[in-house]
């Protein structure tokens, strides 16, 4: 798909993608696979077939060699950042992606940090220079992408549920930013997000193996022999949180950094609301993850364990050292960070810890959480009740069987030869112009 | 049966034409009755009998008049003005195909009918239907040209229309039928709608059609065969018990879900893009129906593959029939997918023919042989060429009447025009229309490299 520059070699890689990613989701045969699966592949079609607009579109005002576009109408804007955002689950198509977790922990791990979620990414960087006039549309899109997914993390529970909030939620920061016009920096920090998100994947999958297929994060124990995964999930989220000289701060503190100053107040504070969320989330997962009671769990054969460690050495090698390395990848590493960039983010980690304190906790809580906010109507039977309405859905019978006369005709037929002339001759007699009048 | 069709392929009049077509269904009424298995095959027949017989009638009436009026039932002899007769010879050919509306014949035979009978019914007769439907529209271009946007806008509708009642079935074998409806329905709407890249890509995706729901009936057959029943809440754990077998089905959906490579999506592309080329409204309507064929074909396929089985006696496979599925599923993906490459190949040469040609810088589809036709008779008559190309409506009107014939009004009639239909009303319209100018350079040129590297790609 990257390599492609006519949109026809494109779309293969965008259908296929979305083909695959189902194929892998239902793996497991279980009836929660199955549902999560249908969401992830509907909600792919939806973006496909969206994009095959686009690619109309495209064509209609010349070629579809993807070099030479240079103009665009305001209704195809909304189209083709419609197709684009189902495939990196913004606002109202997000909840696939919490839903693509039945897939196995790896493969989940690519789906979530580097293949799947950044086609979408990818294609809005690369045609950044279309949407000059129009990038409200997706900053919307953005901002709420992040509130709602920073909120639904910090009462999340689910151990790798909450690992694809957080990678929706920093989806919603990449869109924020491209609508701010950072592309660079975009596309430079989807490929660091690619690393830690992987990291998380494979830490967060080691925890669970190691409590059996326990989910739930509340109950998980350290053990003696698992700190590794303890040690990359705190990497990570100093990684997430742009600690100097990780991997996050060369990206992440850039786009803080130039957000500020571009924004209105509004947007502003709005972005400020998302990052209070944000922050309250990961401190609470930290101070969940490292804080729990020493549990001896039952003994686990320990199968592929160092193909397991040499990878995530790898990428926590990758997370430490390789930060000032990529950082050369963009052209103008400037880092200005004014005293007013601390100031803020002083604020928002004040902001954040008052958050902790002051939620509300009990059936509160509970009513808040219920999966994503609103934006899990889709998940909850909502494509089933769609199917469903259709059951009443009867016109067939009523106006092409011409009100049961074929059926009564073949009654006739069987009593008697004389009739059959007769009966016949009126049916087709009276069925004609009935049929003629349906087809106009 | 299948010399039928071919002879009905090289006649060249139209009473032998509607003669070889009756016979041809009245073989397949002794399909059903003889290899049919349940009772229910007899209403079915009488469907059939019903909705396809009885309703070629006026074409016989039509041939009968026309001998009577020219003496003739030569197919380019036979023509000019109709009246309304067209609206009812279409009828009779749009039963065969069947559209929505006309169609609850096509379900019922499937439903009863044997594997063979079901395989010749939706690869072959289908298309039989769909070459009366062009061989008429030579002559009926003229009223297609005016009726269009109708024909559009309710093939559309009836291909959503049978995606919803797709949705509840039970039986899976109506499903498939249905689905072929919803693909031969949109086939339709898109070689009527006077655009001649849509009329093209079309044909592709008849071809595809017939390559693809003889594969999923045979598989159809195959779970029959296993399960003994063909009822959605019965067939389930395909994946578990046959993963083969689900997995070469998977295979089959992604062709008639629209997945690129195959010639499915290429035929779909490139009737879009004639159709979208006459009218921009018409994206969101596609839009729509390639997001319903999915639901229902991954519907289909969800609802065997998953689960757990619920019924004992599954009877084993045996190694033959995996012979046969591989060699047939392999053969048919392999053309699917060559053809599409062959498809669009083609239909980019002839673009870049036309760029050629006609000095035209912009990537236009709508060139085409036939307007290489008109250049020819253009150089004979050493007339200008004819180049309307106003960007705004002009442009639209040229690409509105691109294969048909405008109506030119006299003194309030319209024309009659010559029996020789199709060269001469366009040179009519091109004798009677103002000679545009060039068009300027004024966007980025196409270039067919990247369609040869994307192909080299795939290969």
């Amino acid at each position: 798909m990257v390599l492609s520059d006519n949109f026809i070699a494109l779309i293969v890689g965008w259908d296929g993608l979305g083909l695959i990613s189902f194929c892998l989701v239902i793996f497991y045969e279980n009836s929660q696979s199955l549902r999560s699966g249908i969401l992830t592949v509907l909600t792919n079609r939806l973006g496909d077939s969206l994009f095959l607009c686009s690619i109309y579109y495209f064509l209609s005002i010349g070629g579809y060699s993807t070099n030479y576009i240079n103009t665009i109408n305001t209704i195809f804007v909304f189209i083709i950042v419609a197709g684009r955002i189902t495939k990196r689950a913004q606002i109202p198509f997000c909840s696939w992606l919490p839903a693509a977790i039945a897939a196995p922990t790896p493969v989940s791990s690519l789906v979530h940090s580097s293949t799947l979620v950044t086609a979408g990414v990818y294609l809005m960087t690369r045609y950044n220079y279309l949407f000059f006039g129009h990038t409200w549309t997706f900053m919307v899109f953005g901002l709420l992408t992040m509130i709602i997914s920073g909120f639904s993390a910090f009462l999340e529970t689910d151990l790798k549920k909450l690992v694809a909030i957080s990678t929706l939620r920093q989806l919603g920061i990449i869109t924020f930013s491209l609508a701010a016009g950072l592309w660079k920096l975009t596309l430079f920090h989807i490929m660091l997000h690619s690393f830690f998100k992987s990291i998380m994947f494979l830490s967060a999958g080691r925890l669970i193996l190691s409590i059996l297929g326990n989910q739930d994060f509340r109950h998980s124990p350290i053990m003696l022999n698992r700190k590794l995964p303890i040690i990359l999930i705190v990497i990570r989220i100093l990684c997430l949180s742009g600690f100097p000289f990780t991997l996050g701060f060369y990206s992440k503190d850039l786009i803080l950094c130039r957000l500020n100053r571009t924004l209105s107040i509004l947007t502003t504070l709005m972005f400020l609301l998302g990052c209070v969320a944000t922050v309250s989330y990961r401190y609470r997962y930290l101070s969940l993850v490292v804080s729990l009671s020493l549990i001896k769990n039952a003994l686990l054969k320990e199968e592929n364990r160092y193909l397991f460690y040499i990878s995530s050495l790898l990428l926590f090698f990758i997370c430490l050292q390789l930060g000032p390395m990529m950082n050369q990848l963009i052209p103008n590493p400037i880092i200005i960070i004014r005293i007013m960039d601390l100031f803020i983010g002083v604020i928002v980690i004040f902001a954040s810890f008052l958050f902790i304190k002051f939620f509300p906790s009990g059936k509160a809580r509970h009513s808040v959480n219920s999966g994503l906010l609103f934006m899990d109507w889709l998940r909850k039977g909502g494509i089933s009740r769609l199917v469903g309405s259709f059951k009443n859905f009867k016109s067939e019978r009523t106006w092409l069987e011409l009100s049961g006369e074929l059926q009564s005709l073949t009654d006739i037929l069987k009593k008697s030869i004389f009739s059959i002339e007769l009966n016949s001759l009126k049916v087709v007699i009276m069925a004609l112009p009935s049929i003629v009048l349906f087809l106009t | 049966m299948c010399l039928l069709i071919l002879l009905r392929f090289m006649v060249n009049s139209y009473f032998l034409f509607y003669l070889l077509f009756e016979l041809v269904f009245l073989i397949m009424l002794f399909y059903l009755f003889q290899f049919g298995v349940k009772l229910d095959r007899e209403i079915s027949a009488y469907y059939i009998f019903f909705f396809t017989l009885s309703l070629s009638l006026p074409l016989l009436v039509y041939i009968i008049i026309s001998i009577e009026s020219i003496k003739s039932t030569r197919f380019f002899r036979v023509g000019g003005w109709m009246g309304y007769w067209w609206l009812v010879i279409f009828l009779v050919f749009l039963v065969k195909v069947p559209i929505f509306g006309l169609h609850m014949w096509l379900p019922k035979a499937h439903v009863e009918a044997s594997l063979s009978g079901s395989i010749l019914l939706s690869g072959v007769l289908l298309k039989v239907g769909f070459y009366g439907i062009i061989r008429f529209l030579t002559l009926n271009k003229l009223f297609i040209s005016s009726w269009s946007g109708y024909i559009i806008t309710l093939g559309w509708g009836r291909a959503l229309l049978v995606g919803a009642i797709c949705l509840r079935q039970v039986d899976i074998k109506a499903i498939v039928a249905y689905s072929s409806i919803v693909h031969m329905g949109i086939a339709i709407s898109r070689t009527l709608s006077n655009s001649s890249t849509s009329y093209e890509g079309s044909l592709y995706m008849c071809y595809a059609h017939g390559l693809r729901s003889p594969m999923m009936f045979y598989i159809v057959y195959i779970f029959y065969n296993r399960f003994n029943t063909r009822r959605m809440l019965l067939l389930k754990g395909g994946n578990s018990t046959h993963p083969l077998i689900t997995f070469t089905c998977f295979l089959v959906i992604l062709s008639s879900l629209g997945v690129p490579p195959l010639l499915s999506f290429f035929s779909e592309f490139i009737t879009n893009i004639g159709v979208i080329m006459t009218n921009h409204s018409f994206v969101f309507i596609s839009v729509i129906l390639f997001f319903v064929s999915g639901v229902y074909m991954i519907y289909f396929f969800v609802y065997f593959s998953h689960g757990n089985t619920i019924l004992t006696g599954i009877k084993s496979v045996h190694s033959p029939d995996l012979t046969v599925i591989y060699f047939m599923f392999f053969y048919m993906m392999f053309l699917l997918f060559i053809l599409s490459n062959f498809s669009w190949t083609w239909h980019m040469q002839l673009v870049e023919l036309n760029k050629l040609v006609f000095d035209s810088k912009v990537y236009n589809p709508d060139f085409n042989l036939f307007h290489w036709v008109i250049e020819i008779v253009s150089l004979f008559q050493q007339q200008q060429r004819y180049y309307p190309r106003d960007h705004n409506f002009q442009d639209w009107i040229y690409r509105l009447h691109i294969i048909s014939i405008p109506r030119f009004h006299f003194n309030g009639l319209p024309v009659m025009y010559p029996p020789c239909f199709f060269l001469h009303s366009d040179l009519y319209h091109l004798l009677h229309t103002k000679h545009f100018e060039l068009p300027p350079f004024h966007l980025h040129s196409y270039d067919i490299h990247l369609v040869n590297v994307f192909n080299g790609a795939v290969w």
